[in-house]
């Protein structure tokens, strides 16, 4: 088991915590070092981001915050130009933990505040996210909670709650489930109110709930489930998932749970002790985790020095499985192996080559190869090749990979050798062509 | 007799580097040679779901201008009995169906009437989640055909035994771990490569096939991702040579239905064993002005599945087809005060093609015997049609897929 170098570390850290890096990223954090760096993710409250702000700000007054492209489109913004990586990819993990599509809700405004939600609360306390969440008009919709009347409880939200966003299956019982939704009974929500309490249709009465008794309201409900030892262990278990790898031991898994319910349920202090963890910077982790949409797309942007989504960009995501705000279900998108199908897989080799490839009126939009190899001081195949897997991959590929990129800039058109000259068609196709083919590789899909 | 090689022309090329040429493309190449003879209808049986979105007017589809309350209920947005096209003595077709009327005669045509489930929903989301889930009493985010997919062993790892040809998420092919392709276009569904230098094509087309041939067994992942590759590659080539290999005399109305279906015609063409697909249109949510809304869109699905029969039949494939059109609810009996109609509950689903047992299926719903005293009251349940369809057409057991066993409503 080799150590990661602490270049590799970084560029790690910031795929994992964040959506990739710019070369000036990574100089700034390099220079930080790892430890330095998780605590600048970490406790982003004390890195200003009011350059971003600002431009969420004017966008929102320009466009149409009724529909769903228009948050899309803010939150792409706010995923590529963010100061506080760590606090979009908590946002992300928010949105994909509870999981709510706009496809029922209707409402992207309703969307946009459960996003901001999850943005204002992301390394918060998880208590009082679940108290926000209870209330959340977004949420209330998703689950049909204005069904959830006295005479008839509509158990949605009451199960979810607990088999997706607390606890997991098998960790309470059906009668806990019916109970848990008589407690949620009247908690609707207003078209002009947003969240209302309705009287009339709470049941005020006694239940019995994972044991205990009393006269439940849905608050009570999070308490309850927060004094249960597994919902630490529930929570510590998709966070290291997420961030880490599929294959947490149970040791560490309970090592984690304690640090979530020993910190009284600090959001914070879990992800501090999870990028601080040896599991982290492990083999274990490195380039094990299979890029979402979002993270290929946007870490391509990074590392190229791309600073403006194309309008192809929406469309692309959604061919590769992934609309935000959208999640095909409540238990959110499939990560890991699950974004690579025939279809979707080819939809990342043709992003890679529309960037690859932009020239002209859309040159803005991808690679400038001239601009590339001269950054990176590069004049022969092998430099070129070198340069550009160190950029995209961390040099992440065996001996016989390079090599075969190297021949690829030294083939002809007919495929027969030709030598690699500083010939501008030639450069443009190479290296065009290289970038390409570095992208389509399959460790390029692993962050 | 062609060899594979010569007969996958594009294809094998495209897999020069790899070491085994990928075994769905030599299985439908091997059915396509031998002209498929497995199973009932060849085994080479194609699937061509029609998604009306949005709520179709069954009622001025399938007019019942022989019952009693039609007339009564739409004074002015009925179709006049001197304007509808004769099926039997009590029903026909909306005018512009000419077409549909044509291929009834030809005994083409089964209409199955008042399909519907219990407890309808009238919300476009809930109501086609329901349809394309056939899940009325629960939320499921896997589709049936998904789940038909995933019960029979007929795919065999073909990246395309079904395809979308549609530009949205369609949930029926959700799920399962099965990437359905979306062929929104023949265009889209490729490995590019840069198109100021299309020379070079085989150059990147090597390096990506080698690369995806190497060993990954110490990262199952990218193992997943290669073989991912390999296949996508392979069966994207193998569109490209049926887009390319294409031409027909047959002429497509100027219709988004007739766009979608000339692609089904191309990938057909292709012979890459595709046995599903998808195609879905929209429009049909005619809250106000429905008169010559609805007429558009009836003569467009009449002319488009017209010209894709008429197109499969000279390319020599018309009888493996059976076309399927559903809406994710009917509309509402009485005309609005917007000549128009609302959102209402059953209608009628048409199952076209030269093998089907042509002719009326079930009861047309009472116009004046209604549910809430405002819609249609369903007769077959809509799982019963996706049954006949599944072990009649694609010859499986369709509980499998269904999770229980409907009625054979019989029209295949």
């Amino acid at each position: 088991m080799q150590q990661l170098t602490e270049r590799r570390r970084i560029a790690h850290l910031l795929r994992r915590a964040g959506f990739g890096a710019t070369a000036d990223e990574m100089a700034t954090y390099s220079q930080l070092g790892f430890e330095a760096s998780v605590q600048r993710l970490v406790d982003y409250q004390n890195v200003s981001n009011d350059r971003v702000e600002g431009q969420i700000a004017t966008m929102e007054g320009q466009l149409d915050m009724t529909r769903l492209p228009s948050i899309q489109t803010i939150w792409l913004h706010r995923i590529l130009n963010t100061a506080r990586p760590l606090e979009e990819r908590m946002a992300l993990f928010w949105h994909n933990h509870f999981a709510t599509a706009n496809s029922k809700v209707g409402n992207p405004q309703l969307m946009y505040a459960q996003n901001q939600m999850f943005r204002a609360s992301a390394l918060g306390n998880f208590q009082d996210m679940l108290y926000a969440v209870s209330r959340d008009p977004a949420m209330l919709r998703w689950l049909d909670s204005n069904s959830n009347r006295k005479a008839s409880p509509n158990e949605n939200y009451a199960r979810e709650l607990m088999e997706l966003f607390s606890m997991g299956v098998g960790n309470y019982t059906e009668q806990d489930v019916r109970e848990s939704a008589r407690a949620f009974t009247g908690w609707f929500f207003d078209r002009n109110q947003g969240f209302v309490f309705n009287r009339n249709q709470h049941d005020f009465n006694q239940k019995t709930f994972l044991g205990r008794t009393g006269a439940w309201d849905g608050d009570d409900v999070v308490n309850i489930i927060l004094e249960q030892p597994v919902t630490a262990e529930f929570m510590a278990r998709n966070v290291f998932t997420f961030f880490v790898h599929d294959h947490p031991t149970p040791s560490t898994v309970a090592r984690l749970a304690d640090v979530f319910r020993g910190s009284g349920y600090s959001a914070r202090e879990l992800m501090r002790s999870v990028l601080m963890s040896p599991e982290f910077s492990s083999d274990e982790a490195y380039h094990a985790v299979v890029k979402s949409p979002i993270d290929y797309l946007v870490s391509m942007m990074k590392s190229i020095g791309i600073n403006e989504y194309s309008r192809e960009a929406p469309g692309q995501l959604n061919r590769m499985g992934m609309a935000l705000y959208n999640p095909p279900d409540v238990s959110g998108w499939n990560w890991g192996t699950d974004w690579i199908g025939a279809a979707t897989l080819l939809e990342r080799y043709n992003t890679a080559n529309a960037v690859s490839t932009a020239r002209g009126d859309n040159a803005r939009f991808g690679l400038d190869p001239v601009g590339v190899i001269q950054k990176l001081g590069a004049r022969t195949p092998a430099q070129i090749v070198d340069g550009l897997l160190d950029m995209f991959v961390d040099s992440d590929v065996p001996r016989p990979t390079r090599d075969q990129l190297i021949a690829y800039m030294t083939r002809g058109y007919s495929g027969a050798p030709e030598a690699f000259t500083q010939d501008a068609a030639r450069v443009d196709r190479t290296v065009r062509g290289v970038a390409h083919l570095i992208m389509s590789t399959p460790i390029y899909q692993m962050a | 007799m062609l060899t594979r090689r010569q007969f996958l022309g594009r294809s094998a090329a495209a897999v020069a580097g790899s070491a085994i040429l990928p075994s769905f493309l030599a299985r439908a190449a091997l059915a396509a040679q031998q002209g498929g003879s497995l199973g009932r209808y060849g085994g080479d049986s194609i699937l061509v779901v029609i998604q009306m979105s949005g709520g179709n007017d069954g009622l001025n589809t399938v007019v019942p201008y022989g019952l009693d309350g039609y007339y009564q209920a739409r004074p002015n947005l009925a179709i006049k009995e001197t304007d509808v096209l004769p099926l039997t003595d009590q029903l026909g077709l909306h005018p512009a169906m000419g077409k549909i009327q044509e291929l009834y005669q030809a005994g083409q045509v089964a209409i199955v009437q008042g399909v519907g489930y219990a407890n309808p929903i009238l919300s476009h989301f809930r109501a086609m989640d329901i349809w394309q889930t056939a899940a009325p009493d629960s939320y499921e985010s896997r589709g049936w055909l998904s789940n038909f997919m995933a019960s029979t062993p007929l795919d065999d790892g073909n990246p395309i035994f079904a395809a979308s040809v549609t530009g949205e998420l369609v949930r029926a092919l959700y799920g399962n771990n099965v990437s359905v392709p979306t062929i929104a276009s023949m265009g889209a569904y490729q490995f590019r490569t840069d198109a100021r230098y299309a020379t070079d094509r085989g150059n990147q087309l090597g390096y990506a096939n080698w690369v995806n041939g190497q060993d990954y067994s110490a990262s199952p992942a990218q193992a997943h991702i290669a073989r991912t590759g390999t296949t996508a590659i392979a069966s994207s080539e193998g569109v490209q040579a049926a887009a390319s290999g294409y031409s027909s005399p047959v002429q497509y109305p100027n219709f988004p239905l007739a766009n979608s279906l000339k692609t089904v015609a191309q990938l057909m063409g292709g012979e890459l064993g595709t046995r599903i697909y998808y195609v879905t249109f929209g429009g049909f949510d005619t809250h106000s002005a429905q008169a010559n809304n609805h007429a558009r869109l009836l003569g467009g699905f009449s002319d488009s599945v017209s010209a894709f029969l008429a197109d499969a039949a000279q390319m020599g494939k018309a009888d493996r087809l059976l076309l399927m059109s559903f809406s994710e609810f009917g509309r509402r009996v009485q005309q609005n005060g917007s000549a128009g109609t609302d959102h209402g509950t059953a209608g009628p689903m048409f199952l076209i093609g030269p093998r089907v047992k042509g002719g009326i299926y079930a009861d047309h719903p009472s116009l004046t015997t209604l549910e809430d005293s405002r819609n249609l009251r369903y007769g077959v349940d809509f799982r019963a049609v996706y049954g006949t369809t599944l072990d009649g057409w694609l010859g499986t057991d369709h509980s499998l897929a269904l999770g229980t066993r409907y009625e054979n409503v019989g029209f295949i």
